[in-house]
């Protein structure tokens, strides 16, 4: 993945959810996706992907299940349960009302710093 | 750094052993997609793995943190809870199976009864097999055959009965099984079991599977109840068995019991 911008703390869960969301993917499939989708902006070790995804899955908001590729390489994949949809909400909604705030904070920065 | 050593780098510090194999499964297996990845924007192997490595960050950070999520503690709590529960389920099934087997047993029975008549002189008694004259406490009771030899001045019966007990957890029958067993005919006269046989009139018993395997299968056991003495004028037989306080009997006619007959 490119170098860029490094994700804020804590954000790794919700992006991982949010991928999952639509579909189950396995780690590779999720770093690509991610990559992609930020138009290749964050960066993200990826390794430590899987501490995030066994977290999830410790809690009950995924499951894993491994499937053979067609090249033969079995993958394990993830899948967001009822529970992890629920986290993902919340999680949604403290993003949006923390962003919010960000937005209000650099809004009134911008307000000074406009020419006299 | 290969992908084997980065994966071992992760592993050294994850405590909990037997979660090795799947992290090293996943692990290799994102960084074969990365490589295949790179190869294909036309990187050679070694650069395609040198960057797949590079990008998964630092062995110790993941190895770390995986560690934290996979405990020794509670992972070998679950790994003895399973095998536990795996017991537990073994033996609640095993009577159940055990059922299973004597259910088989039952349709296609490998006792021989009538090698057992063969062996005998008397006449049969009529009316027999009386299968589960009495079921008690997990013990079933049949009278499977029986033979009536009449004599000079007294006649002798000898019984086939076969114990069946299905639950394995029930003991093996002895004669000492039948310790309180009592014999009267419709005359009122007592036959002893063996263990006080010095009377006149005497019932014996002999385990006919100790002396014959013929007979014997896992869970029943066959025996011979041989009353002796029995005066020709007795029309019936009757057995009672006090077993656990709870005392059951049955009676047998006998044909060609009396001269008169």
């Amino acid at each position: 993945m490119k170098s860029g911008s490094n994700l804020p703390t804590g954000s790794t869960a919700l992006l991982v959810l949010s991928l999952l969301a639509p579909g189950d993917k396995y780690g590779y499939e999720m770093i690509a996706a991610l990559e992609e989708k930020s138009d290749h902006t964050f960066t993200l070790k990826e390794g430590t992907l899987y501490p995030v995804l066994h977290s999830l899955e410790k809690e009950g908001a995924v499951t894993a299940y491994e499937k053979e590729a067609p090249t033969g390489r079995k993958r394990k994949y993830y899948r967001i349960t009822p529970r992890g949809r629920r986290l993902l909400e919340e999680k949604r909604t403290e993003w949006q009302s923390f962003s919010r705030l960000v937005n209000a904070i650099v809004a009134e920065g911008e307000g000074l710093l406009s020419p006299v | 750094m290969t992908i084997p050593e980065y994966c071992a780098a992760v592993c050294r510090l994850v405590r909990f052993i037997p979660d090795h194999p799947a992290i090293v499964r996943e692990l290799s297996g994102h960084l074969e997609d990365a490589v295949e990845a790179h190869q294909a924007k036309g990187l050679p192997y070694d650069q395609a793995v040198e960057q797949a490595v590079t990008a998964m960050g630092d062995p110790a950070e993941v190895g770390k943190a995986l560690d934290a999520l996979h405990s020794p503690l509670l992972g070998w709590i679950q790994i003895w809870v399973r095998r536990a529960l795996v017991v537990c389920a073994t033996l609640m099934l095993l009577p159940a199976l055990l059922g299973l087997w004597r259910l088989g047993e039952s349709c296609f029975p490998q006792e021989d009864p009538a090698q057992w008549r063969s062996t005998q002189t008397g006449e049969g008694l009529p009316g027999l097999p009386q299968r589960n004259i009495v079921e008690h406490s997990g013990y079933t009771l049949s009278l499977w055959d029986g033979v009536h030899t009449t004599g000079k001045e007294t006649d002798q019966v000898s019984l086939l009965l076969r114990l069946d007990h299905f639950s394995p957890w029930l003991r093996r029958p002895s004669e000492w099984t039948f310790q309180s067993l009592t014999v009267t005919d419709d005359l009122g006269t007592e036959y002893l079991n063996w263990a006080t046989a010095y009377r006149e009139h005497q019932a014996d018993f002999q385990v006919l599977a100790s002396s014959s395997g013929v007979y014997d299968t896992f869970f029943s056991d066959w025996f011979v109840l041989t009353i002796d003495s029995i005066p020709p004028e007795a029309q019936t037989l009757t057995i009672a068995l006090e077993q656990t306080g709870e005392p059951f009997s049955f009676s047998i006619p006998l044909t060609g019991g009396g001269e008169d007959e």
